[in-house]
């Protein structure tokens, strides 16, 4: 456990939406409630990922908690004026990066080829989040189907991103799923960042990520509304690394890519 | 400072990844440094050796080093034929409090006509019977040994089937969602506790439980150490929950199931 923090950010919390598509009564109460329990377990900035496209909400939280939040746009890769919206997101609105997932016909295997959103990110200097579960060899079909197929996607693709979008930094999320795969597959890439959102407080990953990345491309996320805070930030808090090394990723890291500082 | 009580912790090896905690030993050093007095210790051997007899003893014999630290239960894997001859072992040898079942791994289905068998010893013994339905979220199994996690619509058909015994059950993917299902589909029975390291979300997870079954069938269980004890112990301290519910989830509850002394 460490003493002594600058700042936690957390990289990845949701609207509290149970239905991706339809706002539901009484969300914004449940919003509120979120953030007080990220704060009771000591997380300083949550970064808002919307679901679907619901952005003008995530708007709306940043201006009703000022300082606490930053916001990151989601589910335009289907719109021509992608790269248009996120400029303007940005520049008007404040928001910090981009979230890519699946989106209605247009599963991640198909964005991961390559999307004009990746260069406009670059000339904005905000990263682009990627939700990510990095398998394609050895899963049986039982398993591709526990896990959702539209979200398997090969490692090699991600690493292909690291490449062809130098100036671009991705995140990608859950620590890639299959990890150790996932950690190997990025090492090269200096652009190539992970979050350590949303997994069971398994002993290990955080370690690992460290062992194969270094401290500076791990970022603290939750999952929030869907995962428990606290349960989740103990991942670094006790992971067996170095107390500089927490600091980096429970905050420092994510506060210098953001800008925050 | 109340007792605290860990369910669930696991000696032997982890066969996918070194987690340099194996022995009695390593186990209460991480207890030490989560501030738990108290565990139910099993065996990963008993789970992954095709003999899984030895890993039952390996525990009993750490379990009689350290006696006012750790007790044992003994994992049973009905699929051998003297299993009623081992567990009776255990209780006479070891002093187990208790039964772990793995149908995952161990490839049984509880609602198998053999294990009305199992469930009669059970009760004979007064031992509760743990149902771990996986030891690890199912993504993260390697895709060379991939095994789905137990069912949770069979675990509530068997705590429905069998009211006489006492079950704790914990563990698999998405926990919180499970326990919704179990609830859903024994909504009557009492007869079972929820061990609580699968509950790693929602954010408000616990509370949402203690608000549905009060906080009396929650046990504090943290599967250490391929999780971090200190996760869910500070999910249940930093929860919005009242501070007799965090003592009985904490210890309580286990304490008066396993006849703890002191408690």
């Amino acid at each position: 456990m460490i003493d002594h923090l600058s700042m936690i950010v957390d990289i990845h919390v949701h609207i509290p939406f149970l239905d991706l598509e339809k706002v539901q009564p009484g969300w914004r109460e449940t919003f509120k409630e979120m953030l007080e329990a990220g704060e009771r377990a000591g997380i300083d900035k949550q970064v808002v990922l919307g679901l679907s496209k619901n952005n003008e909400l995530v708007k709306e939280l940043l201006d009703a908690f000022p300082g606490k939040l930053i916001g990151f746009i989601r589910g335009i890769c289907q719109d021509p004026d992608a790269p248009a919206i996120l400029e303007k997101f940005v520049k008007v609105y404040g928001f910090k990066g981009v979230k890519i997932h699946s989106e209605p016909n247009l599963p991640l295997m198909g964005l991961l080829v390559g999307h004009p959103i990746f260069l406009k990110a670059a000339e904005l200097r905000v990263p682009v989040l990627i939700h990510s579960w990095h398998e394609e060899e050895g899963l049986t079909q039982e398993a591709r189907e526990v896990i959702g197929a539209e979200h398997v996607f090969p490692m090699r693709i991600a690493a292909e991103l690291g490449k062809n979008y130098p100036n671009t930094t991705f995140i990608f999320a859950h620590a890639g799923g299959m990890w150790v795969k996932a950690f190997q597959a990025a090492k090269h890439y200096p652009n190539l960042y992970f979050d350590t959102s949303g997994f069971d407080p398994e002993r290990g990953i955080v370690e690992k990520a460290v062992e194969v990345l270094g401290p500076e491309r791990i970022l603290f996320g939750s999952d929030a509304p869907g995962r428990n805070y606290a349960a989740q930030l103990a991942k670094v808090q006790y992971a067996d690394i170095s107390e500089n090394d927490k600091r980096l990723i429970l905050g420092e890291n994510a506060a210098k890519l953001l800008e925050l500082v | 400072m109340a007792l605290i009580v860990d369910i669930n912790v696991l000696l032997g090896r982890w066969p996918f990844m070194p987690l340099k905690y194996e022995s009695a030993e390593d186990i209460l050093r991480l207890m030490d440094r989560a501030g738990i007095e108290r565990a139910v210790a099993t065996s990963l051997n008993s789970v992954f050796y095709y003999d899984y007899e030895i890993g039952n003893r390996e525990v009993g014999e750490a379990c009689k080093r350290h006696p006012d630290r750790l007790m044992p239960f003994a994992v049973i894997n009905p699929n051998f034929y003297l299993w009623k001859d081992h567990l009776r072992e255990c209780v006479e040898s070891y002093g187990v409090k208790g039964i772990k079942l793995h149908p995952d791994y161990h490839k049984f289905s509880l609602l198998a006509g053999e294990i009305a068998d199992l469930m009669g010893e059970a009760r004979r013994l007064k031992l509760p019977v743990y149902v771990q339905t996986s030891l690890l979220d199912m993504r993260h199994h390697p895709g060379y040994c991939f095994v789905p996690e137990v069912p949770i619509l069979e675990v509530a058909q068997a705590i429905e089937h069998y009211p006489e015994n006492t079950f704790i059950v914990g563990g698999g993917k998405h926990f919180s969602s499970s326990v919704q299902i179990l609830l859903k589909y024994a909504p009557k029975s009492t007869n079972f506790y929820i061990a609580i390291d699968g509950i790693g979300g929602p954010f408000d997870g616990l509370e949402r439980l203690v608000k549905q079954i009060g906080s009396s069938r929650i046990l504090f269980g943290t599967r250490t150490p391929i999780l971090y004890a200190e996760a869910l112990k500070l999910m249940v301290e930093l929860s919005k929950i009242s501070s007799e519910d965090k003592e009985k989830i904490l210890g309580g509850n286990a304490a008066e199931l396993l006849s703890i002394k002191g408690s």
